[in-house]
């Protein structure tokens, strides 16, 4: 007979849809409405894991959230999910689960050794154990790192689909069980945006098997009417299968929500602002903690209830319950009233609310009340319970399953992440809400308020925002008030050895927190660490409550004297994927395209990226080597006419009355004498008086000028231009408005270069006179607006071409057409580099944040009489040293050999040896055939003639260098007009 | 033969058509669109109180912060994108000798920007999945009560700046700057695949 376990009727599940699935290989039927957990249970599947650390057998003990045993892998491959929670995996065909942390079998688990080594592995052990001999350590900590954990994580690539959502509500409702459907419902009617969630795949909560009433229907039917309600809004959403995990300031909930196993979505993260919001999370039964009281077959009393009420499962065939306040009796009422046999209610307090005892009594339950369970006794699973009687008698009552409850512990998980404190509320043994922080109400069992009446009326008025016994609140019939015995540890019989454990999960028992309590971790956040208590994947739900109650005795101390530990996010675990989403792989960051891409692309060009751009490196040729086809690109720029695609250039357009003041004031060099038509170079300095960027700039007009920032820099100086018209000069006139991406940018460089332009525009003078060096012209070209400025880069006759990006790649088109006799050709950015290097230009490895205008050779640049940004620190007598590195060229010493960039500058190749400079750029120059390089030497200039070496102790290099003038190529600048 | 005239590229360069099939339970497919036109930015010095004054007078309104509001007989929109900012956006050609007459009196209060071919390629997102689409990117409120058709915000999709408008409940323009709008184009067509996608050719 398959699912053994499957009561006969009752269960929401879908008995016409079976399932198949399998366990560790093995096969199983389960039913549609079936979580992971309930099947297995129908299927008599008992243990389902081994603890953490002495490897013992542990089944099921919850079935919820809180699941400390039953953590399984789902799937396999890249989709292997570990660390899973049986108890919230829906159960689908096919799917496909495995146990973990033992080896070689569940069954048979060799690591179960641990569990009779158990006296050397008290709490804190690795602490004291593994200190001496200190070089063992490396030997240690891989021992201790392969031991340690549950499941292992695929190392494959995720490839699910995780998305992110953002919503915006009048109110959130966190749990939909009576208190939070109440509160959904109330906003709803009130006409508010309302989002409803609740970690389960079925909203209702406990209304889904209450007998109940509430407004005159069956709790189920009541709950089923409120979401169609709530569905039939516009104004309402309500999400199932989605948890609550982190509550963060200005009331942000991040919710987790799972899709259905076949969805295109797996996983989706969002993030929710909510003007307010009604937390009711409910509360987690709490275990008892009494001898062997985590063998597989002891589980929390609700759990038992909800598989037979929810699943239709019984958790076993005959039951004892162990409860220290009244919830637990309706566990022993449902499963007698389902067939399943209760052999005892065992109760530590002496007197029971009589109507409880009657019904046991109807229904034959022997109630020992004034009695403990001491200890629970089995081979791999519960076969006996030990039972000490009030006065000192003790029986054994076979059994195959310990029903538990402890009290319930509210989840007061989210208000507390809110900011929101926690109090203790005696008459219910737990912490429940204090004030909240932010704009937050919580209500229900997660308040402390049990009984369902008042969880009613709270939901409900917290959600319209009004006083609790607002028109239209559900009622339902009285019930007794909650009652309980606290009862935080059970003694042990005298002499026994069963263990007694607090945090089941982490295998931390009650001898390690009185051992922590001995040695002096006393506070309950030493007591967490020192012990592992509540560090597991349940964050403790179960066993926080117990353990610093423990510890609460062993000091002499009031409960809420030892308080709580700090309840952080996630509620519950998260894939990782889900917060990374879809920014993986290309889409971790934009790609910025310059507007002449297509083409680059079409000719197959070596792209690279420069920051978020991507630009062409190089054009190869059939038959071409990577630096064949630079260096030829090279030397056709030296040679005839080059065209590169400088594009990426930041381009920052400054207008208004005042902008010659501020272009004054910004750049370290004189500005002001610049005249409408001219260009000049510019230098920026930081605050600190280093170099910021380098660039150009135009006066296009009195009042208009067009500064060219660096591809790197583009962003930053946009900032720093705005950072100071807002702040230290806004009195000044000026509007300064980034263009980069407004302006496609064409350098053509090359002695041809005018008379490719002039075949371009024949109708414009483009002589010497009309447009000398740093001359600027706005023309046009069919109507499109063309500035044309003669700068260059390359120490060659150029001209920078600038025009509306949705003409750039025309423009480029054309250009090319009108340089074909001159074999105008394009190039790139490494034979760029390698130009600008040959004519000792500085560019981003020299302006590195940490140079100064005189470290670059530049130091006369910066005015002497006005004020611009960076001069007064400028003077600091650090920057005025002239024992600073400054900019030197360097050639190879001996024979020509490449000089790598990045190598320190010494006299001797030695660790520890003085460093006296580094090589900042170096390549291999076409046009002098030879290798050089740029870099910064101690005294600069002044050490021009002597010889270091250039030292690589990264890549074990060292090459003579000598020390030369910084300009290689055309000293005189001659070829600029020529 | 005579050179070809210099020609206009969209940013985009994709063949119209459907991207992603709509499923079933899709309230309907996102539809994307790049849309051709004219942008200049005025940015006003100081407080921006003289370009508002000039921009009643002359645009026949002045957008108040976060609101898109339609201005030269109902041809051109006007955004107000930041402070003392405006972005007047346009179909191409209906900006050409934008302000009409002498601009001494304009530039003596503000910087006028063109930005026909910067930061305002313009994607349209139409359909009841637009919204959902740049729900997924943005932390706006995009309630229809909250940002409302008219309305409009300087925001960011996945580090890049953007400019959202409503134009009706279920239009969206989304000004981007131009080396990123292929990324966005990706991004936001990827987003809808829960949804349906479907290119529609590009408008002017």
């Amino acid at each position: 007979m398959t699912q053994p376990f499957r009561l006969a009727r009752g269960g929401l599940v879908d008995r016409s849809q079976s399932l198949e699935f399998t366990f560790d290989g093995a096969a199983y039927q389960g039913y549609r409405g079936d979580t992971l957990a309930s099947a297995l249970l129908a299927n008599g599947v008992r243990l389902l894991g081994r603890s953490f650390k002495y490897h013992r057998p542990r089944g099921l003990y919850s079935a919820g959230v809180e699941e400390m045993n039953a953590l399984v892998r789902i799937g396999s491959g890249a989709r292997a999910e570990p660390n899973t929670r049986a108890t919230q995996v829906e159960l689908y065909a096919g799917l496909e689960a495995g146990s973990q942390n033992r080896w070689p079998s569940l069954r048979f688990d060799l690591m179960a050794v641990n569990s009779l080594l158990a006296p050397l592995f008290p709490a804190g052990f690795y602490y004291k154990t593994f200190m001496w001999p200190a070089r063992w350590w490396r030997g240690y900590e891989r021992i201790i790192r392969k031991a340690a954990g549950l499941g292992v994580a695929p190392a494959l690539p995720d490839p699910d689909r995780y998305e992110k959502k953002h919503a915006h509500c009048d109110v959130l409702v966190v749990g939909a069980g009576p208190a939070g459907l109440a509160a959904a419902l109330a906003a709803c009617r009130k006409g508010l945006r309302v989002i409803l969630v609740d970690e389960r795949a079925q909203a209702g909560g406990s209304l889904l098997f209450d007998a109940r009433k509430i407004d005159g229907q069956a709790c189920a039917l009541w709950a089923e009417g409120v979401i169609r309600e709530l569905q039939g809004s516009p104004r309402a959403r309500v999400l199932t299968r989605c948890t609550a995990f982190g509550y963060y300031d200005h009331n942000t909930v991040a919710l987790a929500e799972r899709m259905a196993p076949a969805a295109p979505v797996r996983q989706r993260l969002w993030h929710v602002r909510a003007a307010r919001v009604v937390l009711a999370a409910g509360a987690i039964e709490r275990p008892l903690v009494f001898g062997n009281n985590d063998l597989p077959g002891v589980m929390l009393a609700s759990a038992v209830r909800a598989y037979c009420n929810q699943y239709g499962v019984a958790a076993g065939r005959k039951i004892v319950v162990f409860t220290n306040n009244d919830h637990a009796y309706e566990t022993a009422f449902d499963l007698a009233a389902a067939g399943v046999a209760v052999a005892a209610v065992v109760d530590p307090r002496a007197e029971v609310r009589p109507d409880l005892g009657r019904r046991l009594a109807e229904l034959n339950i022997a109630l020992h009340a004034g009695s403990t369970v001491r200890a629970a006794t089995g081979r791999r699973r519960v076969s006996v319970a030990h039972i000490a009687h009030a006065g000192g008698a003790s029986s054994a009552v076979p059994c195959d399953v310990l029903a538990v409850s402890g009290g319930w512990a509210p989840s007061v998980h989210l208000h507390s992440q809110s900011g929101g404190k926690v109090v203790y509320d005696e008459s219910i043994a737990a912490f429940i809400p204090g004030a909240a922080k932010q704009n937050a109400v919580s209500v229900g069992a997660g308040a402390g308020q049990f009984s369902l009446a008042q969880s009613l009326r709270a939901g409900y008025a917290a959600g319209a925002g009004e006083s609790p016994g607002v028109a239209g609140t559900p009622v339902c019939e009285a019930e007794a008030p909650f009652s309980i015995a606290p009862l935080w540890v059970v003694p042990s019989t005298p002499g026994g050895k069963a263990k007694r454990f607090v945090d089941i999960q982490d295998d931390v028992t009650v001898e390690d927190v009185a051992l922590a309590a001995r040695e002096n971790f006393r506070s309950v956040e030493h007591l967490k660490r020192y012990t592992t208590l509540g560090m597991g994947t349940d964050q403790g739900k179960t066993s926080n409550i117990n353990g610093l109650a423990i510890m609460a005795d062993l000091r002499g101390d009031p409960i809420p004297a030892v308080g709580t530990t700090t309840f952080r996010p996630p509620y519950t675990p998260v894939a990782l994927g889900l917060f990374v989403g879809r920014e993986t792989g290309k889409r971790f960051a934009p790609t910025r395209l310059t507007p002449m891409h297509a083409w680059h692309v079409e000719q197959r060009a070596v792209l690279a990226t420069a920051g978020l751009w991507l630009r062409p490196k190089l054009y190869p040729r059939a038959g071409e080597s990577y630096g064949e086809s630079w260096q030829r690109e090279c030397r056709h720029v030296r040679r005839r006419a080059g065209m590169v695609d400088v594009s990426t250039l930041g381009k920052i357009d400054i207008q208004g009355p005042d902008a010659r003041e501020f272009v004054d004031r910004v750049y370290a060099n004189n500005q002001a004498s610049l005249a409408v038509g001219r260009a000049r170079y510019g230098l920026l300095l930081r605050e600190d008086g280093l170099v910021m960027d380098d660039g150009t700039l135009a006066r296009l007009s009195e009042n208009h000028y067009f500064m060219t920032t660096t591809t790197a820099q583009a962003g930053a100086v946009m900032s720093h231009l705005e950072f100071l018209l807002a702040t230290a000069w806004p009195e000044l006139k000026v509007r300064a408005t980034s263009v980069s991406d407004h302006f496609a940018q064409i350098a053509l460089a090359g002695p041809d270069s005018r008379s490719i332009l002039q075949a371009l525009l024949p109708h414009e003078d483009l002589g010497d006179e009309a447009l000398p060096y740093m001359g600027v012209r706005r023309g046009s070209l069919d109507g499109v607006a063309l500035n044309i400025f003669r700068v260059s880069y390359s120490g060659e006759r150029a001209y920078e071409l600038s025009i509306a990006a949705g003409y750039g790649l025309s423009l480029w088109r054309k250009l090319l057409v009108a340089g074909a006799s001159c074999e105008l050709a394009p190039y790139g950015t490494e034979a760029m580099g390698a130009l600008r290097i040959e004519k000792g230009h500085v560019a981003g490895p020299e302006l590195d944040g940490r140079t100064s205008a005189a470290d670059l050779g530049m130091g006369k640049l910066a005015s002497k009489k006005r004020a611009f940004i960076g001069r007064r620190l400028l003077e600091r007598p650090a920057l005025q040293d002239a024992d600073r590195p400054g900019l030197v060229g360097l050639v190879p010493a001996g024979p020509d050999t490449a000089i790598s960039a990045g190598s320190v500058l010494t006299e001797k190749a030695v660790p520890g040896h003085e460093t006296l400079g580094w090589v900042s750029s170096a390549t291999f120059s076409p046009s002098l055939n030879r290798h050089i390089a740029l870099g910064f030497v101690a005294s600069g200039p002044a050490r021009i003639g002597q010889r270091l070496l250039a030292w690589s102790p990264l890549q074990g290099r060292e090459v003579p260098v000598e020390i030369v003038a910084p300009v290689f190529f055309d000293p005189q600048g001659e070829r600029l007009h020529g | 033969m005579a050179e070809p005239s210099l020609a206009y590229a969209p940013a985009i360069d994709v063949e119209p058509g459907i991207v992603h099939p709509t499923p079933d339970d899709s309230p309907g497919p996102l539809r994307l669109r790049e849309k051709r036109h004219d942008c200049v930015q005025l940015a006003g010095f100081g407080a921006g109180r003289d370009l508002a004054a000039w921009l009643e007078e002359t645009v026949g309104a002045c957008a108040a912060p976060g609101a898109a509001v339609p201005v030269l007989n109902q041809e051109a929109l006007l955004l107000a994108t930041g402070p003392a900012t405006w972005l007047l956006v346009a179909e191409p050609g209906r900006l050409a000798g934008f302000p009409p007459g002498p601009k001494d009196g304009l530039h003596a209060i503000a910087a006028l920007t063109d930005f026909s071919d910067g930061r305002s390629v313009a994607f349209e997102l139409r359909g009841p999945a637009a919204a959902q689409v740049l729900a997924m990117h943005l932390g706006l409120d995009l309630d229809e009560a909250g940002f409302a058709p008219g309305r409009c915000a300087a925001t960011g999709i996945h580090a890049m700046q953007v400019v959202v408008a409503r134009r009706e409940p279920d239009v969206f323009l989304v000004l981007v700057q131009r080396s990123f709008a292929a990324s966005l184009w990706e991004i936001l067509l990827d987003s809808a695949l829960s949804y349906g996608a479907v290119v529609d050719p590009a408008a002017s």
